[in-house]
């Protein structure tokens, strides 16, 4: 049920209208938009849904249950935020990141992390991946969430 | 490394690997509350089957540890088992689950199956820990086959659950080889899971006098199988 065609909410755009935007997104593309976008990356099925139904109000959302499908999504559709789990399977969170930052368009979209294992995990030494803000998935509410995503989808552009 | 000092270090991780794994089922207790009394697509009738499952798995892994924390009490005696009616209470079990999570379960047993040597609580716990394991990974189009069959010997029966999940490195699967149901392993592209399930059930199969094996498929998945001694004695009282 809560696959990667199943969870998505459009926000009237179309998506395809989006592919020029890659790594020349700016902030008034934005701010144009209804929504702000969010891709979300989470391998657990029932928690993934539950995020969707938690964020579809207030944002338009994808969801992706599988690092390497974070590429194809980007094809067509580009996130304000990428909102990702860290421990994915083989390719964990870290593999993509590093990935991203190899490409000139997919360095720039800022990740929150959502994780259970956030205590063990530092922004600090992560900045140079990109990533803004760790959540932690035990402590977190729905409203605290909102806010994080939304503070850190209107902040900008990458860490240089 | 002395035996002590090795019993000391798998009790610490045995104890980071269950607050690993009760982490989950909580973190997503806690998320399905949030929607509790909301009005959106998740309706309350699915929230509060998710919350019993997830709910359910929780205690059944708690269960299972008590139990592994006594297997040395002499509590657990060892008996003739019917594999069938077993494999029909985990069934029944484990299928709200499985339906749960649009999975399936084949069975295939051997006609002439024999009963075999173990403990009944035991051998439930081992097959719900392999296919607990197993629903968090196979792929949704296949079933999850369980089966049992007599070995080449005949002197032990072989419990199987095989699962078509992605495929796991040759060395990952060494590592997890060299080291089932004695130490806790993960295996990094099977995430959701600390190692400690396939533990626990190693130890149940030791405790009944048993081993655990994993066979890796090229196409896919894992087959992880345990083998139980048959029980000579009811095969004898039943030809009689």
């Amino acid at each position: 049920m809560t696959d990667d065609e199943s969870l998505r909410c459009h926000s009237g755009l179309d998506p395809e209208s989006n592919q020029s935007s890659h790594g020349s997104r700016n902030k008034s593309e934005m701010t144009n938009r209804e929504k702000l976008r969010i891709l979300l990356l989470e391998d657990d099925k029932w928690l993934a849904e539950s995020l969707f139904e938690m964020l579809r109000d207030d944002f338009e959302i994808r969801v992706v249950n599988n690092p390497e499908k974070v590429f194809d999504v980007m094809e067509t559709w580009w996130p304000d935020v990428m909102l990702a789990d860290v421990v994915l399977g083989a390719k964990n969170l870290f593999v993509l990141l590093h990935e991203m930052q190899s490409y000139v368009d997919t360095r720039v979209v800022p990740t929150v992390i959502l994780s259970s294992i956030s205590q063990q995990i530092s922004v600090s030494d992560l900045e140079k991946f990109n990533v803004r803000k760790v959540l932690d998935k035990a402590k977190i509410t729905p409203d605290g969430m909102r806010q994080a995503l939304r503070e850190i989808a209107l902040k900008g552009e990458a860490v240089k | 490394m002395n035996s002590v000092e090795g019993d000391s270090d798998l009790a610490q991780s045995s104890l980071i690997a269950a607050a690993h794994e009760l982490k989950s089922p909580l973190v997503l207790l806690r998320q399905l509350s949030f929607h509790m009394g909301e009005a959106d697509s998740l309706n309350q009738a699915e929230i509060a089957q998710r919350v019993r499952l997830t709910s359910e798995r929780a205690l059944r892994l708690v269960d299972n540890l008590t139990k592994t924390a006594r297997l040395d009490d002499a509590m657990f005696q060892l008996e003739p088992v019917q594999l069938r009616g077993v494999f029909s209470e985990i069934l029944e079990e484990m299928s709200p689950l499985a339906r749960a999570m649009n999975q399936k379960f084949s069975l295939k047993v051997a006609k002439s199956m024999p009963a075999i040597v173990a403990n009944r609580d035991l051998l439930s716990g081992l097959l719900v820990n392999l296919l607990d394991n197993s629903l968090q990974y196979n792929s949704a189009e296949r079933a999850i086959e369980i089966s049992a069959r007599i070995s080449r010997h005949r002197t032990e029966a072989i419990v199987a659950v095989r699962d078509h999940g992605a495929a796991i490195d040759l060395a990952e699967f060494r590592r997890l080889n060299d080291s089932l149901g004695r130490q806790i392993q993960p295996i990094s592209a099977r995430p959701l899971s600390s190692g400690l399930g396939l533990f626990i059930a190693g130890e149940f199969a030791r405790a009944m006098k048993g081993q655990l094996s994993v066979v890796r498929h090229r196409a896919g998945g894992l087959t992880f199988s345990a083998s139980l001694p048959i029980s000579h004695q009811l095969s004898l009282l039943e030809a009689g």
